[in-house]
This record gives structure tokens, sequence and C-alpha cells, in this order.
């Protein structure tokens, strides 16, 4: 389990993180979204004792960040940090003389997974190699807790699936994974619940299919021009697209789709919101419609 | 649990290795062009290849050698992925950081020692290699090394201080030890010349110019214009580099255990 606790980082008097609570449960696969410059990095670099928050506490299965924490917690970076002049099979022989609970099996299987030449040069690998070979040592020392920044980021759409698997493999066995990326599908298809920050501060949080079933899309179309739809009860946000409207109510759908008919709208349908409906509807400057 | 350091510490020795030898072998050859180097010297006034000089002149070698690799740590900034996230102490990855470059330092050093060796052996010169002024050893040992560590820490110590320009730092600690010497030389008034003779305390090749064998024990360098570069004993100039290295090296790792990744 990842306990956050109004963590709060600043740079120069800039808010990189705002007080920031987080609970992250042990099996649990979180997808922390938000914009460039939203503070995913910073609260990571926090986490992980690369940055001194001003406040807050963040404790791993009870434990505050302390070095043996390093034997159950991994972390990917979003870009590949390597020691360019070693090999493949270096870094992997530098995991296993620092990690006990280093998988030698487990690294060959991941070795042979992205065909890694051992003999390679970190620097002679590609970006995605070198993304590849970031989250096998990781994946390599057994972690039972996992931060991982786009750990995805430079992978071809193969490899993508098969980082994703091997992520939903590991919390499938009980690891707790705090995970960044800017493709909401990766989000949607690896983790059960989310975080979106905006600007430093967590603007919603929870199980994914809650927050779908919080609040859903009805959709019209109309013959000529959308018309004034005036007051509609309890909707966050209206798309509009031609002749199309979507209309984001939280919880009253059913009244909002008749009252749309009411309006002339046709084939009007009540669907799920995705992932990224939710995440752009949290990230919106708070734009009314 | 050294296994990243060791490696370094290991490729930089091949790198310096072979930089070295390439050199020596190429001074080799150079001196041997015209003539037998060593019936030339059989026919000096003094035909002797004092080893108190060898040893001195193979200081300059870790010195140059310490330089590249104190920017190791500041290095490790980017592999903080992998560096910081072992399950150890962040100081005492640091301490295990700076043991092992001091090692390669002493192993470069003998290295250095043993190639120019093999060379006056080449050179047919064995015969004159005396160990005349051996009483200076005991002096010139602990100088030499103590000199390439003060480098070593001085500059490990101003990358954790502005940290993320490492390779900048080495290069601009080169002119600082090239040209503050000259400086401390020329007819600057006597508040700057004082400033600029202090900096030389800081620079190693003050300390092996003015306390080589030829001229250890006159205490300081007497300049064209009577200048002095370093003031006090040759035991105090022996001191000064190792208290200087013990105390920029401890100040540099605890900074490096505390300082956060450079954004």
């Amino acid at each position: 389990m990842i306990a956050i606790s109004g963590l709060t980082k600043r740079y120069r008097g800039v808010v990189a993180v705002d007080d920031l609570s987080l609970e992250i449960p042990s099996g649990s696969v979180c997808g922390l979204l938000g914009r460039n410059g939203a503070g995913k990095t910073t609260a990571f670099k926090c986490l992980l004792g690369f940055a001194r928050p001003d406040a807050g506490t963040m404790l791993f299965d009870g434990e505050p960040l302390r070095p043996q924490v390093f034997e159950k917690l991994g972390y990917v970076p979003e870009r590949p940090q390597l020691y360019g002049w070693m090999t493949v099979g270096e870094h992997l022989e530098l995991i296993r003389r620092s990690h006990p609970k280093y998988d030698a099996a487990r690294a060959n299987q991941l070795i042979d997974i992205f065909r890694l030449e051992r003999r390679k040069k970190a620097k002679r690998l590609s970006k995605g190699q070198q993304t590849a070979l970031s989250l096998i040592v990781v994946l390599a020392a057994n972690p039972s807790l996992l931060i991982l920044d786009e750990p995805a980021s430079g992978l071809d759409p193969v490899m993508q699936r098969a980082v994703l698997d091997l992520l939903i493999d590991a919390a499938t066995s009980g690891a707790t994974i705090l995970l960044s990326s800017h493709q909401i599908g990766q989000i949607e298809r690896a983790a059960d619940r989310v975080a979106i920050l905006r600007d430093g501060r967590l603007v919603l949080s929870g199980e994914i299919d809650d927050l779908r079933a919080a609040s859903r899309i009805v959709e019209a179309t109309f013959e000529t021009a959308i018309p004034e739809l005036g007051e509609l009860p309890g909707v966050s946000r209206v798309e509009r697209a031609g002749t199309t409207v979507r209309v984001f109510a939280d919880g009253r759908a059913g009244a909002v789709a008749s009252r749309l008919g009411e309006l002339g709208g046709n084939g009007v349908r009540i669907t799920d919101r995705t992932l990224e409906d939710i995440f752009l509807d949290a990230v919106a400057d708070g734009d009314s419609p | 649990m050294q296994y990243a350091e060791l490696l370094r510490a290991r490729r930089a020795l091949i790198w310096y290795g072979s930089i070295f030898l390439a050199c020596a072998a190429l001074c080799v050859a150079l001196v041997s062009k015209d003539g037998s180097l060593a019936s030339q010297i059989a026919r000096s006034r003094t035909p002797v290849v004092p080893f108190v000089a060898i040893l001195a002149g193979s200081g300059f070698g870790p010195i140059l050698l310490a330089g590249f690799m104190a920017v190791g740590l500041d290095a490790e900034f980017k592999t903080a992925a992998i560096a910081w996230t072992r399950p150890v102490a962040r100081l005492r990855i640091a301490a295990a950081y700076v043991a092992v470059d001091v090692g390669t330092l002493l192993v470069a050093w003998l290295f250095t020692v043993a190639v120019a060796l093999l060379g006056i052996v080449l050179l047919g010169l064995a015969p004159y290699l005396t160990l005349t002024g051996a009483g200076d050893l005991r002096g010139l040992l602990p100088l030499t090394f103590g000199v390439a560590l003060m480098w070593y820490g001085l500059v490990v110590l101003v990358t954790m201080l502005i940290p993320g320009r490492g390779n900048a730092i080495v290069g601009a600690s080169w002119g600082y030890a090239l040209f503050v010497p000259g400086l401390a030389a020329a007819p600057f008034p006597s508040a700057l010349h004082q400033v600029l003779v202090a900096l030389n305390y800081l620079n190693p090749l003050a300390y092996l110019s003015n306390d080589g064998p030829h001229r250890r024990g006159t205490i300081s360098i007497q300049g064209d214009g009577g200048s002095t570069l370093l003031g006090g004993s040759a035991t105090v100039h022996t001191l000064i580099p190792w208290t200087i290295a013990v105390v920029a090296v401890l100040v540099a790792t605890r900074l490096w255990a505390e300082r956060e990744v450079p954004a």
C-alpha cells in the first residue's frame, strides 16, 4: 500500500505539488493523470526521496521512506536513467548484487520478451530498448511497490502491450502500482483507479468504474442548428460539434435525455463516459458550457 | 556492493593506462631517436637518474585522472533511478564511491611510476637510477598523492555546490590550475598578489612545482622577480593538501547524500 498525505512541494515559490493526499491499496494499479507540468513527476520525485517535500508524509506498506524500502520499491523514470557505458548484462548484475529479491529467471524471461542483447552497451540501445531495460532492471528485483513514470513511452505498440501485460501481471500477483501516462488508453487498460492532478492539486480520484458510473454522456443530433438548451439539471459540460451535442450529466442523464428529445433531438442516447472524458472534464479550466 | 563504481574505476584505468602507455611509447621513441640516451647521460658530468624525480613527475598522472574521476558523483544525478534506488543509505553509496575513486587514483599513480621505471629500463638508463635524496621520499610520497586527492576533493566539492555542471567545472578547474601560478608571479599590487598566492594553496601544480625534488627543502620557489609561490615549510605543504582533501571530500559526500536531483 502507498499512502500519501498532504504532500506539498514548492520550487522557488512555485507550488509544484499542492497538498496531495492519495491512498493506493495493495494489489491496485492507480493511474496518475495530468497535463504536462501538472506535478506528476515532482510527486514521484518526492515519493522516492529525489526531492525533499515541503510538507506531507508518505508511507510504503506503513513505513516511511528509508533505504530498506527500496528492497520492495521499484521506479521506472520517464526518461531512461541507465549507465550508458554499461552493458545490459552489467545492469542486471548490478541489480543482482544490490537487491536481495533479484530473480534471475525472471530477468532472463524479460530479456527474451524485449529481445535485448546482454553484451550490448546501454548507450547503443534504441530509446525503446532503453525504456525496456529500465523496466527490466526494476521488475527483475521483484518489487511489491512500483512507481512508473510513463513506462511505455518510446515503445512500439507491441512492446507497449507487453509492458502493460507485465504491469497487470504484477498487480495480479499483489503488487501496488502507481503509474503515470499521457496515453489514457493504457491507463484505462491497466489501472483500476485513477488520480488526476491539475496545477499540482488533486482534482479527482477514485475507482474508474465508480467515476464512470457517477456521470454519463447524453448525445443527440439535431436536424439544423443546436437550439438553446437552457438550464439543464446536473450538467457539468456541454460539447457541440456541428449539429451534434454531447451533454455530460452527473447522475440525471434520464432527465437530460428527455429534455433533448423535447427540443427536437434525434437519436438521443445515453453512453458511459470514457476515462478520456473524465480526464478532460477534470483538467478543464472551469469554463462552463 | 560497489559493482558500478568498480566497473567505472576499471574503465577509467583502462582509458588512463592506454593513453599514458601511448604517450610513454612516443616519448621513448623520440628520446632514443638521436643515438643512445644512455650514452649521452654516461658522458654527462653527473650521470644519475634520481628516483625521487620519477616519483614526483609521476604525480601529475593521478592529478590528471582526479579531475575526470571527480565528476563521477555529479554524473550520478543522471542515473538516480538506478543509483539512488539501491537499498543502501545514500551517504554509504557516496562514501563507497569516493573510496573506490581514491583507490583508482592510487593504482593510477603506481602504474605511472611502474611505466616510468620501465621506460628507464628500455632506454638503458637503469644503471644510472639512483636513490640519491632518498630522504626526500618520506615527504614526497604523501605530498604527491595528497595533492592528487586534494584536487579530486576540490573538484568533487565544486560539482556538488553547482550540481549538473560537472564537465564545465572540470574544464574551468584546469584553467585555474594552469593560470593561477602565472598570475601569482605577475607584478600585481601586494593585496592582489597575496590573494593569488593564497589561491595557489588550492592548486596541485603549485605544490608539485614548489616541492619537486630539486626544490624540496628550499621552502619556496624564488622566481625571477623573487616572488614566492607557496610559503611555509615542506611539512606544512604536505599537511595542507591532505587537510583540504579530507575536508572537501567529507563535505562533498554529505552534500551529495542530501542533495535533490536537479530538475
